[in-house]
Formats: structure tokens, C-alpha cells, sequence
């Protein structure tokens, strides 16, 4: 990228503020920071962001979810990367819904959120045009002949096995939440409690060791996330 | 949450009803034995004390009231009737209710000092777990952040290194000790509501085993949990603190590479999960007492900085959750075994799934 990337940072607390500026920096991104989300709607009008960060518990009128809902609104697709609280699933998964696509819970680390950074502008990208091969480690994925390998051996997966491993896939390193999958894969009339069981067999087929899984990782209350390579 | 709300409160009335009428059929054994009635109302005066100190002054007032009537209409001449005939009698009713009254108000304050002293026993244990458990930890961030900041030049890169790794280590043990504050006053105030879905156990241990990836470091961990358990109905995000405390605690019970042992088996309608480790196991008659808030197993525990909290929330989490968690000794070999029974499904296999 002949540019460098612009992030926007909405969050009211002047130290995680003051430490992401330093982090991106570093990474040489250029960054804008803005304690509030009128003043990051009005950055947003004159400047194009790559990716805004949002904390959801914004002071003012207008909070995280609002900020979303209004970005989406005006048809942006610009990456919304959310930072949370422990034990908010319930606001995590609401703002996925809304169309952020990634989160981070606080405290978090640099390496978290620049991952999540990452997965977020690789997916808007792949979006224009898919690789067909995915790659991590042992797996592979070839999404024109079909096929899914561990260690070099083929792995015989149902239709439904597949669709869910290919919706991962083309996601990855995203979370995904469980209705968004249930959705996608099952047309949405299905519980949850399935597709954990689909999990548990793709685990068993395609990880080295299904109780530690390191492919297919669980967001607990929000969803699943296939880990992106390194 | 209303009706159970009610019916918590209502419980001290109702058993002080029923040990007003335990003294009432005591009563009427001793009448048999042609015992003058006037003993009774000692009878009477002993349940309404036993209200006093169990329950405190309102209940104790219930009892004395009901048991004036009960007195009066089973025992004073004319039986089976308000009133009553002898003179006497009036004056042994009085001071019946009087000393019941006296006694019941003496009694209720006893009861409250007992419940000030044990607060304020608790509340000291706390200012001391915490300001130790948050000072220790934030004594050595200030330590090597401050070190980095006035020698930074002198430092070698390895100590640099390594005054960074402790500052981000150590606040993650802040992190943890903070964390475990607000998951036990969420409990304490009643504000935790289980999410209960149909889970995949092997699921949420390995998210778990993921985020003490670090803590876990120098133990070697064995997870023996079978692919078609039945899944479990348990809320996955407080069962996942569960599972992360109870590793959190075997790691810092056991000696660096030993192992800690997980596994879980299908038993009649439950799922029993068992966590172990090569420890030195619970102290002889400990077995409950390390569920208690802030109770570390031996007192000479400190060094280990835990919070005393980890085990108190495992268990109000599981029981908010209608699971049970058990601690024991392993049989074995020397090394602590906690057994959570857990229900299951009755039906988990992928057999009619969609």
C-alpha cells in the first residue's frame, strides 16, 4: 500500500487513547483520536478512515452502539472494530449484529488488536477477490476442487460439514457470531446446541488435538473464529 | 425472583410457627403427666427464645403473640376459649408476655453483635487479602516501569527485557485479582443470571486451557474427555471462569512440571468432570472450607498471592447453574481431585440433526 492506513480511534479515556497512538505509530500507521462519537462522526465526514475503533461505553448522547448504527447508516463499510468490557457478551455479540465486525476485550494487547485489524481489512479485501487456496499450518483448504487437507491427507467432510468449514474460512481470523453462522449455513431455523455438535465433530476431523483446539476457536457467549495464519 | 423473594422472607415466620407448635405438643404431653400448666409457659418461652436467636427480634414478637393465644385458648381454664376464669391466671399471661417480650428484644441484640463481629471478621480478611493481593503485584509494575524510565541507559537489553515481561505478567495478575473481585460481588448481589444452553464441554475446557495458557506454562496438562459426551446445560461464559479458576488453582497448588489432570465421564443423567493435580493435596477437615470466601487452604499460604476468592466463585457459579462442585484428596497418588457434577443432555448425538 502506497499510503499509510488511517485508523480512527473513538474512545473517551485519554490513557488507552494515549497508548494506541504510540502502538500505531509505531506500526506506521497514521492515526485520529476523538473522546466522543459526534466528533467521530465528524471526522468520518471529512476523511476516509480505513478502520474505526470504537470503545461501546462512549459518554454523551450518542454511545458505541449508536456510532455503529450511524456509520452503517450512511453506507459505509469501513471495518468497526469494538472494544468491550469482560462480561459483555450480550453487548459484544449486539454490536457484531450491528455490523462491527471484530472486538477486542479490555485489557487487551497491542498484538490482539492490530490481529483483529488485520483480519478486518484482509476480509474487505478478499471480498473483491477470493483466494481459492487457504492455508494455515497442517490444514489447507482448496475451495475449487473441494478439497481439505490435514498434513497432507484428504479429510472427508459432510455438505454440511463443509459449508460451515468453508463460511470460516472466507472469515478468517473474524469472529462470527452464532446466529450469523446459523444463518449462513442452516438458514437460521436451527439452535445453537447443533451447531456446537458440528463444531465438535469438524474439530475432531481437522485438529491435532480436538480438546486444545488451535484452528477453530470459540468466542464463549458470541461465536466462533477460524485463527488466520501468522 | 418475586415469589422466592417472598417466600425467603416469610421462612423465619413460618419456622417460628413451627416451634411454637412444637411447644404446644410438648405442652399437651405434659398436661397428660398432670403437670401444672403454669410450667407451661416456660415451654412456650424456650421456642420463643430459639426465635430470637435464630431469626431476631421481629419473628421472636410473632412467636410470643401466637403463643399467648395458643396458651391461653389450649391450657387456661376455660379451655378452648379467649377468656379467662382465674385471676391468677391473668397475672401469670402478663408476665408471660412481658418476659417473652424482654427476653426476645435481649436475645435478637445478641444475635445482631454475633452478625456485626463476623462481618467485621470478614471485612478485615478482605482488607487484608486485599491490599496485599493488589499491592504485590502493582509493587513491582511500579518497580520495573520506574527502573526502565531513570536507568534506562545502563540497562542491558536482557534486563530490559525482562523488567517489560514482568510489568505485563504482573498486571495480569492484577487483572485476575480484579476480575475475581467483580465476579464475587456480581454473586454477592445476586446480579449473576445463568445463560443456560446445551454445551460442548470439551468446548468450553479448551477455551479455558487457551486463556491459562500462561499460567499453565510449567505444568504439563492432560484433558481425557470423551467425543460423544452428551452436552452439558450449563451458561458457557461463567462455566469457562469455572474451569480457568480451578487450573488457576491447581497450577499454584502444584509443584512446577507435575500435571493436572482433567477428565470428564457420562454417570446416570449427569456428567461428572474431574480436575486434579499432584499437590499436597487439602488439609485434613478443609475439604468445605476452601470454598469459603477468603479462606486460603493453610495459613502459611501467602506467598502464593492468590485472591482466596477463585474457589468461593467456582462454587456460587455452579450452584447458580444447579451443578455442584466437590473437593477431596486423591486416592492414587498425593494431589487435590475437585469433581463437578454437571446436567447433561439426554440426547446428543448428531444422529437427526439437520
Amino acid at each position: 500500500m502506497t499510503r499509510p492506513l488511517h485508523i480512527l480511534v473513538v474512545e473517551d479515556e485519554p490513557p488507552i487513547r494515549r497508548f494506541l497512538r504510540t502502538s500505531f505509530s509505531a506500526e506506521g500507521f497514521q492515526i485520529t483520536d476523538v473522546g466522543d462519537a459526534r466528533a467521530a462522526m465528524q471526522i468520518l465526514e471529512r476523511q476516509n478512515s480505513d478502520v474505526v475503533i470504537v470503545d461501546l461505553g462512549l459518554p454523551g448522547v450518542m454511545d458505541g452502539f449508536d456510532l455503529i448504527h450511524a456509520i452503517r447508516s450512511s453506507g459505509s463499510a469501513v471495518p468497526i472494530i469494538v472494544l468491550s468490557s469482560r462480561s459483555d457478551e450480550a453487548g459484544k455479540v449486539r454490536a457484531l449484529d450491528m455490523g462491527a465486525d471484530d472486538y477486542v476485550t479490555k485489557p487487551f494487547g497491542t498484538a490482539e488488536l492490530l490481529a483483529r485489524i488485520r483480519a478486518a481489512i484482509r476480509h474487505r479485501l478478499q471480498q473483491q477477490g477470493e483466494s481459492p487456496v487457504f492455508t494455515n499450518g497442517d490444514f489447507s483448504m482448496d475451495l475449487v476442487r473441494r478439497l481439505v487437507t490435514v498434513r497432507g491427507e484428504e479429510v472427508k467432510l459432510t455438505p454440511r460439514e463443509y459449508d460451515l468449514l468453508r463460511l470460516l474460512v472466507a472469515h478468517a481470523g473474524k469472529v462470527l457470531t452464532h446466529r450469523f453462522i446459523l444463518r449462513e449455513v442452516w438458514g437460521g431455523d436451527t439452535d445453537v446446541q447443533y451447531l456446537r455438535i458440528y463444531v465438535r465433530t469438524l474439530r475432531q476431523k481437522i485438529e491435532a488435538e480436538p480438546e486444545r483446539p488451535r484452528l477453530i476457536l470459540t468466542e464463549q457467549g458470541v461465536g466462533y473464529r477460524l485463527k488466520a495464519p501468522d | 425472583m418475586t415469589t422466592a423473594n417472598a417466600l425467603s422472607r416469610a421462612r423465619p415466620y413460618l419456622w417460628t410457627v413451627a416451634a411454637v407448635a412444637a411447644a404446644m405438643i410438648l405442652s399437651l404431653i405434659l398436661q397428660r403427666a398432670h403437670i401444672a400448666p403454669a410450667n407451661f409457659a416456660l415451654v412456650f418461652l424456650t421456642a420463643i427464645l430459639a426465635a430470637a436467636v435464630l431469626y431476631g427480634l421481629g419473628p421472636a414478637l410473632f412467636g410470643s403473640v401466637i403463643s399467648l393465644l395458643v396458651y391461653n385458648y389450649f391450657f387456661l381454664p376455660p379451655l378452648f376459649t379467649f377468656t379467662i376464669a382465674d385471676a391468677s391466671n391473668i397475672v401469670t399471661l402478663f408476665f408471660f408476655g412481658v418476659v417473652a417480650v424482654v427476653a426476645s428484644d435481649l436475645a435478637a441484640r445478641m444475635r445482631r453483635h454475633a452478625l456485626v463481629a463476623e462481618t467485621e471478621r470478614l471485612r478485615s480478611a478482605m482488607l487484608t487479602s486485599l491490599s496485599h493481593d493488589l499491592r504485590t503485584p502493582l509493587a513491582s509494575i511500579v518497580g520495573a516501569a520506574s527502573s526502565l524510565i531513570t536507568s534506562r541507559q545502563s540497562l542491558t537489553e536482557a534486563a530490559r527485557d525482562d523488567l517489560i515481561a514482568t510489568i505485563h505478567q504482573e498486571a495480569g495478575r492484577l487483572h485476575r485479582f480484579i476480575s475475581n473481585l467483580l465476579d464475587m460481588t456480581r454473586l454477592e448481589s445476586g446480579a449473576i443470571a445463568p445463560n443456560l444452553e446445551l454445551v460442548d464441554l470439551s468446548d468450553v475446557t479448551g477455551t479455558a486451557l487457551r486463556r491459562a495458557e500462561e499460567i499453565l506454562a510449567l505444568h504439563c496438562v492432560k484433558a481425557d474427555i470423551p467425543a460423544d459426551l452428551p452436552l452439558v446445560r450449563l451458561d458457557p461464559v461463567l462455566f469457562e471462569q469455572v474451569i480457568f479458576n480451578l487450573l488457576d488453582n491447581a497450577a499454584k497448588y502444584s509443584p512446577p512440571h507435575s500435571c493436572i489432570l482433567l477428565r470428564a465421564r457420562e454417570d446416570d443423567g449427569l456428567v461428572r468432570m474431574e480436575i486434579a493435580d499432584e499437590g499436597h493435596g487439602i488439609p485434613p477437615g478443609e475439604s468445605e472450607r476452601i470454598f469459603e470466601k477468603f479462606h486460603r487452604a493453610a495459613a502459611g499460604d501467602r506467598q502464593r498471592a492468590g485472591t482466596g476468592l477463585g474457589l468461593a466463585i467456582c462454587r456460587g457459579f455452579l450452584q447458580a447453574m444447579r451443578s455442584n462442585i466437590a473437593a477431596a484428596n486423591r486416592t492414587d497418588r498425593p494431589g487435590a481431585i475437585f469433581t463437578l457434577t454437571l446436567p447433561a443432555s439426554a440426547d446428543a448425538s448428531v444422529a437427526g440433526i439437520p
